[in-house]
């Protein structure tokens, strides 16, 4: 990569040749290792000219439920050895135990729809509907932010036995079942720059699928 | 959540932990609010950057790795970037902050630290470097110039400016306290 590792520690790139770099140094440990180098001494002229503040509470706790956001979608699909698990384990814990555990799913749902409806509130976004590919599709819609990139499913059936699959350049990611929303079932992730569409899939089938649009 | 070490969250981040993103957080929070607020100086701007930050490097799996050094210097780096993204994009919203930077005459950056120490430590290192290598280094690295924009704005090809940049951080890599991957 040559003089563009000092010229990503400097913060002189332009954002797609940034994007470049990170994407290098993710598959090259030679090139990773001299990115290190060069970012210390950026780091070490932060330490002599940046004054250290304390962090505002508020942005913890954000960073913290969007984190939550996009880490647990993957683990929404049903597993037999888990449910198997949380049976036994509330045969023994009782009632109590069941209620704590539904506090707990309650406050995951509003941190995440907090973020979903905060970063529609306050981005600009486009709005585009699923083609379905098979006739037990659901209707569906996907809201597509701007800037940060995004993106927020909204199937019209809170029953759909289905996964959403994001399509990216280099492959595709499955984000698991969009989750139950009263009539709806949404999935909302916080950042996904990459993503050229998405696929509603039973298994292997393509229920439905959606481009990605261009901006104006 | 109890204190980790640093080889520890850097260890939970590689392996995607869910709890690896907030718990690095927690740990350099003052270091990575900080620096995007130095940046962008503003408290609102500061958290957006943030925030967006560390949420694109955790929806990239693979953009850490162990050989790159600290978690803390590049999630600080991360986030600086991002700052300067922005910082960028909002001159360029306006079109005054940008043509305003590049129609400065020339003059000495006057560097703001507090501690004199410090002070003296940076303005020692910088001095050792050649002019023209120290000249783009303070436009990239205090006034977040891109090396197009240090290109124009001195009148110099843009190989040039990306050779004196690079030399610029090498040198000063040496001139540096610059402290080792695992003290970090």
């Amino acid at each position: 990569m040559g003089e563009a590792i000092e010229l990503y520690a400097l913060g002189a790139l332009g954002r797609d040749e940034a994007r470049e770099v990170e994407d290098h140094a993710a598959v090259c440990a030679d090139c990773s290792r001299l990115l290190g180098e060069a970012e210390r001494t950026v780091f070490a002229l932060d330490e002599l000219t940046v004054p250290q503040l304390e962090a505002p509470p508020e942005l913890g706790a954000r960073i913290a439920a969007s984190s939550r956001v996009v880490v647990p979608l993957r683990s929404r699909r049903p597993n037999v050895a888990l449910w198997a698990a949380l049976a036994a384990g509330l045969l023994v814990a009782g009632f109590g135990a069941t209620v704590t555990h539904e506090i707990r799913n309650d406050r995951a749902t509003i941190a995440a729809d907090d973020l979903a409806f905060s970063s529609i509130a306050v981005s600009h976004f486009l709005h585009t509907t699923f083609t379905k590919r098979s006739p037990d599709a659901p209707t569906a819609k996907v809201l597509w932010g701007k800037t940060p990139h995004w993106f927020y499913v909204i199937v019209d059936s809170a029953s759909c036995d289905c996964n959403v699959v994001e399509i990216t350049s280099s492959g595709e990611r499955d984000l698991g079942p969009p989750a139950p929303r009263g009539n709806t079932a949404t999935i909302f992730v916080a950042d996904a720059p990459d993503a050229k569409g998405l696929e509603l899939r039973t298994g292997t089938r393509v229920l439905a699928s959606v481009q990605r649009p261009m901006s104006p | 959540m109890g204190e980790m070490r640093d080889d520890e969250l850097a260890a939970d981040f590689v392996a995607r932990r869910p709890e690896a993103l907030e718990a690095a957080y927690r740990a350099y929070a003052s270091t990575l609010y900080s620096v995007a607020r130095h940046v962008l100086g503003s408290d609102s701007d500061a958290q957006d950057c943030v925030h967006d930050a560390l949420l694109r490097v955790w929806g990239r799996p693979g953009t850490y790795r162990p050989e790159r050094g600290s978690l803390r210097t590049f999630l600080s780096v991360c986030v600086r970037n991002e700052a300067i993204g922005r910082k960028r994009e909002a001159a360029r919203h306006f079109h005054i902050e940008q043509r305003a930077a590049l129609a400065e005459p020339e003059q000495p950056y006057e560097i703001e630290i507090e501690d004199p120490v410090d002070r003296a430590r940076l303005h020692e290192a910088l001095a050792k470097l050649p002019s023209e290598q120290r000249q783009a280094l303070e436009l990239a690295y205090f006034r977040y110039l891109s090396h197009t924009q240090i290109a124009e704005k001195l009148g110099v090809p843009l190989g040039t400016i990306k050779s004196r940049l690079a030399m610029g951080l090498r040198k000063l890599q040496n001139a540096l306290p610059v402290p080792s991957a695992s003290t970090l």
